[in-house]
């Protein structure tokens, strides 16, 4: 598979930056290269590390780009681009000691991710909701919430959310994701169960916005894989209800295979059928570098979905 | 910005400091009535909350508001540090126990602040209840509280800053304690600073007491090269529009 140019992939309309913690540019010169084939940019404000790239009275600054949204999003406002901004929700490296996610599948003992946090975290979403009270200042025409979810299906059984669930289940002292699924009835109620706790949290993020009277819309992120069954799979994987968070969620961004290798056997239009029930915005994430062919998978894909736009982590492509 | 040292913030002191405290030290603030090391302790808990550090402060002088409102001014909001838990209070200055309801919002409460054991155990929750961590810096204004005339004898906060010094340098992290070295006779003073790693004291000037400026001084480190460098430095502390500012005296231009 033959890579593309970088000045194919940025001045193709349907192609538009995502600009993360890792890309070692100047934004003065890429957006000044590339800026005229633009009309929306993405940049990651709050990163996995935990930290944020602007300057923040509520989390710690990334050393060195501490200034770095602003001086993206002022830029991109003389060229008239939109700017996106991303930001990390339960992938949080500074948070992830204190607010474990504990995944446990069987006798085994428990095994905590690596980086993510337990979403069931009332403090920690108010946390969330005022750094985007935060950013929001920031001029910007949107907010993807990256990591909205569960790691994986087999979590969360940290002692808050086995304390939390039980309160609602006659359930032993100790359970376990597999105890779970042997019983239907109670595997669907802990699914549910998950899938509130979510649905909670954004809501709370939301009702926060509002109340500020701001009308930037909160673009959710999807995962698109087949090792996670695709769409179909984001309830049971991820703990998203699509339909219920699309009441919250102003639109959809679906990062496409983030696990697996494209393969355009894969994609036609039954795939996205439960996305395109809802009907609202939908935009694409890639974060790998492309092929040719990739690339042509992506554009297949952002036809059936109608996506505003494919965003392109440029930090793979620009190195 | 070195990842073992917990810095003030205050950049001429940090780099005066090599960095700023060194993780698992113990280090005293001497200060004398009117001096502004409240602000100081200030500057190093926003700075914590600004590099993502979990703090635990320490209050038997103030109520927590006080230093609330401090953090805010220094641009970090202390209510959403305190909501996610890594800013914790621990009041030892209001008795919630009095009149039999809470006056105060804290978890964590000192029932009686001349009691080794309650102080211990009340800051050994609160740290439980960081989980893991791996940077917490522990203020605490102040340590007067413990020290005659308000106790009968310094052995109390000996013990207690003895214990930190065993835990801090095998857990990590840094206390800094405030004592005011005009409250007590000079002996019991120096009694506690002998455990210290680090001791640095915020005087008014003694040439010129018209003046009122406050010196800040390094009486004590434990390493011997950075004591050295510091032996005969002095440091000019002046608060201006919410900030601290701290210039070595030979480099003051007036």
């Amino acid at each position: 598979m033959s890579d593309l140019e970088k000045n194919e992939i940025f001045k193709n309309e349907m192609v538009a930056p995502f600009i993360t913690e890792h890309a070692n540019i100047d934004p003065s010169t890429f957006i000044g290269e590339y800026g005229g084939y633009m009309d929306k940019l993405a940049v990651v404000a709050k990163a996995e590390s935990g930290e944020v790239l602007y300057q923040s009275s509520i989390a710690p600054p990334l050393i060195d780009k501490e200034n770095f949204v602003e001086h993206v999003s002022n830029i991109a406002s003389y060229l008239d681009i939109k700017v996106y901004i991303a930001m990390h929700a339960f992938l949080d490296k500074l948070f992830h000691k204190k607010f474990k996610v504990i995944g446990l599948d069987s006798e085994k003992p428990p095994t905590p991710d690596v980086d993510f946090i337990c979403p069931n975290r009332k403090g920690y979403w108010k946390y969330l909701a005022e750094i985007m009270v935060e950013v929001v200042k920031l001029q910007i025409s949107g907010i993807f919430l990256l990591d909205f979810r569960y790691p994986w299906r087999n979590y969360c059984f940290c002692t808050e959310c086995i304390k939390d669930f039980r309160t609602r289940e006659d359930l032993p002292v100790y359970f376990h994701y597999g105890l779970l699924e042997e019983k239907s009835e109670t595997y669907d109620k802990w699914l549910e169960w998950r899938s509130e706790i979510l649905y909670d949290a954004l809501k709370s993020l939301t009702d926060r916005m509002n109340s500020l009277g701001t009308e930037v819309p909160v673009i959710l992120e999807i995962i698109v894989d087949p090792i996670s069954q695709m769409l179909e799979g984001v309830f049971k994987y991820f703990g998203q209800d699509l339909k219920k968070l699309s009441n919250l969620a102003n639109g959809f961004i679906l990062n496409i295979y983030p696990y697996s290798m494209l393969s355009k056997d894969d994609i036609n239009e039954e795939v996205f059928e439960p996305i395109l029930a809802i009907n609202k915005p939908i935009y694409m994430l890639y974060t790998k570098k492309p092929s040719i062919s990739d690339f042509e998978i992506l554009k297949n894909i952002a036809k059936i979905v109608d996506a505003k736009k494919i965003f392109l982590d440029i930090s793979q492509i620009i190195s | 910005m070195l990842k073992d040292m917990y810095d003030f913030g205050v950049p001429e002191l940090d780099e005066a400091l090599g960095g700023g405290l060194k993780d698992g030290s113990v280090a005293i603030l001497e200060d004398e009535i009117g001096v502004f090391s409240d602000i100081l302790l200030s500057y190093f808990i926003a700075r914590g909350l600004r590099r993502g550090d979990d703090v635990i402060v320490l209050l038997t002088e103030h109520p927590v508001q006080y230093y609330v409102n401090m953090i805010n001014i220094l641009g970090v909001r202390a209510d959403v540090a305190m909501e996610v838990g890594k800013l914790i209070f621990v009041d030892a200055f209001l008795s919630p126990f009095t009149v039999g309801r809470a006056l105060h919002k804290t978890k964590f409460a000192i029932r009686n602040v001349g009691s080794l054991s309650d102080i211990r155990q009340t800051l050994q929750a609160a740290i439980q209840s960081l989980g893991e961590t791996s940077r917490i810096r522990i203020v605490i204004d102040s340590l007067s509280q413990l020290l005659p005339p308000m106790t009968q004898s310094p052995q109390p906060a000996a013990i207690f800053l003895q214990q930190q010094h065993v835990e801090r340098s095998e857990r990590g992290g840094v206390l800094l304690g405030l004592v005011h070295g005009d409250g007590h006779l000079l002996h019991i003073v120096r009694s506690i600073e002998y455990i210290a790693d680090i001791v640095l004291s915020m005087r008014f000037s003694e040439t010129d007491k018209s003046k009122r400026e406050v010196y800040l001084r390094v009486l004590k480190t434990n390493d011997p090269l950075l004591f050295e460098k510091l032996q005969n430095r002095m440091f000019i502390c002046s608060y201006k529009q919410n900030r601290l500012l701290i210039h070595e005296r030979d480099k003051i231009v007036i």
